[in-house]
């Protein structure tokens, strides 16, 4: 038996090797926390003294100047309500499809890359696709509906590649055990597969959603062609032009004059609120069904 | 499949036995003279193949009745392949081709007729690894019977209960019918496959090296609950330990591959204390005495 060695030259390099590799992930890690921090920060000293009662409950008035931006959130609100209707169903069925019932190959392989490549795919590029295909093609003058249809579809990908890698995160024994109990294999989708995912596809769809909410190009440009005279709103918000937080924070800045600053910081307070909300519901959720196991269950 | 079983077809098959005639063109090679329980499963020229390479082929084997058979042999021979054929398993494997036929009660599992669902029903499987659903030990043993339409609080209860007991498990787990599955230690997790399995009560049971992963004293515990269940049961077991074939069997079939992974054989195929005391393969000798790979 030897005794344990003395630290070597070697091992002191070694040594100082991993303290560096270690001082860089942690360095990495501040340099992309910190930004946000700050952006958060900025937003909320400058926005917060807007934010009142009127801001967010009442309408508009002498072009936005004063009054609040109540049909702007409502409508936002009910637009992601509209995106997740679209997206949420038909993604996790694609999933679905995807992860469980594809045969591996190359085809599927190019499906994925497919969709992987979706998600990455500039979004005025979606705003364009959706004007040319529901103003052009399908002849609906319903703004609200194409604007959401058409960010729905940037959010599909999101959906599909989070609650693929969901189902494919599962142990495959817990599948191959549910089978060979002679369990089709639709219910072992149905009672292990989607059950054991669903944290990870109700995180995924939330971002998605999330996302969407900050989305402006697509808004812009399905603005730009039915904002003319086409009511953007649902019916009971009566505005001359409501429309959806992140265009209504784009216009006000570019607009260059008339609204306070305050007022511009507010609405994008309220907009970073709002996807701060998904975000952090997206991790409670997950949080609360984690805990939650399967004991309460029945 | 028992249902679909003809009287008759029960009939022809006890006779074949009897006089060691050919049943549908296949001499009939009894494992052990003295055997009188009826064959449940007759492997026909089976072979797996992975891609276009043939991993095991030409196994043709009788398993009998409430008889514990283990498949013994070098890793990579293609015994859990086998293994796989005989509750349609290796159809999940999309790279997977099984060739020949496995009667189960007379029926061909592997014709287009039959629903390998169905198959499974009759023939149950326990994994290497241990998997419990990531549910409670309740929830674990009454999935099985709840999808099959199985209801009501009452009688699952019961089916819950009398499984945990077949499986040597209810005396630990009655107090934690609510904790997860997952919580369990290994061999506790394995014995709770294996109620799971039971509670679906199908007529024979796979298990496909079941105590690898167990610390021996839950590995006798799995070998007594074995011998306990074959009074009931018809038990298939791959393992990798020779002296648990030699304890736990009644039949042991020793296979070998020509190389690692490809053109997996059955060498000899007989009762299990025949093949340990008097293997009349040299290779088996060579296996089973330690002088081999
Ligand atoms: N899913 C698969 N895809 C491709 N080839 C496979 C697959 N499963 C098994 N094989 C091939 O078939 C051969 C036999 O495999 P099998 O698992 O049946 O052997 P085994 O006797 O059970 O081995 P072990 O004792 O190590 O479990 C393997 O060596 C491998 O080459
Ligand atoms: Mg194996």
């Amino acid at each position: 038996m030897t005794a344990l060695t003395v630290r070597s030259s070697r091992n002191q390099r070694l040594d100082w090797l991993q303290r560096i590799v270690f001082s860089l992930t942690f360095l990495a890690t501040v340099v992309v926390c910190v930004p946000v921090a700050i952006v958060a920060v900025y937003v909320i000293s400058h926005g917060a003294s807007a934010i009142s009662w009127e801001f967010l409950f009442s309408g508009p008035a002498r072009a936005g100047r004063e009054g609040g931006f109540f049909p702007v959130i409502v409508l936002t609100m009910y637009a992601l309500l509209l995106v997740m209707a679209f997206a949420v169903p038909v993604g996790v069925l694609c999933a679905v499809y995807l992860a469980e019932y594809a045969r591996p190959g190359r085809l599927l392989r190019l499906i994925n890359l497919t969709i992987i490549n979706l998600a990455g795919v500039p979004s005025i590029v979606y705003g364009l696709f959706g004007v040319a295909l529901f103003f052009d093609v399908i002849h609906t003058k319903q703004a609200l509906w194409v604007a959401s249809a058409t960010l729905a579809m940037q959010a599909l990908a999101i959906v599909i590649t989070s609650s693929r890698e969901a189902l494919l995160a599962i142990t495959p024994g817990i599948r191959e055990g549910s089978l060979a109990l002679g369990v089709s294999k639709l219910r072992t989708t149905f009672f292990i597969a989607l059950p054991q995912a669903f944290p990870g596809i109700i995180t995924g769809s939330l971002l998605a959603v999330s996302r969407a909410a900050g989305e402006t190009a697509p808004i812009l440009v399905v603005g730009a062609i039915a904002a003319t005279n086409v009511s953007l709103r649902p019916d009971a918000i009566i505005n001359d032009r409501p429309q959806m937080l992140s265009y209504e924070l784009y216009y006000r800045i570019t607009e260059g004059l008339g609204l306070a600053d305050e007022r511009k910081w507010g609405l994008a307070l309220v907009l970073l609120g709002i996807v701060l909300v998904l975000n952090v519901s997206a991790l409670l959720l997950r949080i609360k069904i984690q805990s939650m196991g399967y004991e309460k269950r029945n | 499949m028992r249902e679909t079983t003809t009287p008759g077809k029960q009939e022809s098959r006890d006779g074949a036995q009897a006089v060691g005639v050919s049943l549908g063109g296949l001499p009939y090679r009894p494992a052990h003279s003295a055997e009188t329980a009826p064959v449940v499963l007759r492997l026909d020229k089976v072979g797996v193949s992975y891609g276009n390479v043939p991993a095991v082929n030409d196994v043709s084997m009788d398993i009998y009745k409430n008889r514990i058979t283990a498949l013994i042999g070098p890793s990579g021979c293609g015994k859990s392949s086998i293994l796989r054929c005989l509750n349609r398993m290796n159809d999940l494997i999309h790279s997977a081709r099984v060739t020949g036929s496995v009667y189960l009660d007379g029926v061909d599992i592997n014709s287009d007729a039959v629903d390998p669902v169905q198959v499974r029903r009759h023939v149950g499987m326990v994994f290497q690894k241990p998997n419990p659903f990531p549910m409670s030990v309740r929830e674990n043993v009454a999935f099985g019977p709840k999808r099959q339409g199985t209801s009501g609080r009452g009688p699952l209860n019961d089916i819950v209960e009398k499984a945990l007991r077949s499986a040597a498990l209810w005396d630990e787990v009655a107090d934690k019918m609510a904790q997860s599955g997952t919580a369990l230690s290994g061999g506790q997790q394995q014995r709770l496959c294996i109620a799971r399995v039971l509670a679906v009560r199908p007529e024979i049971i796979l298990m496909d090296e079941p105590c690898s992963a167990l610390d021996p004293v839950a590995t006798l515990k799995i070998e007594d609950l074995m011998r306990e269940l074959a009074r009931d049961y018809t038990i298939v077991i791959v393992t990798h330990n020779m002296q648990q074939a030699a304890r736990v069997s009644d039949y042991t079939a020793f296979m070998l591959a020509s190389e690692h992974g490809v053109n997996g054989q059955l060498i000899e195929y007989g009762a299990t204390n025949e093949i340990f005391t008097n293997p009349k393969d040299k290779r088996t000798e060579d296996y089973i005495t330690g002088r081999f790979g």
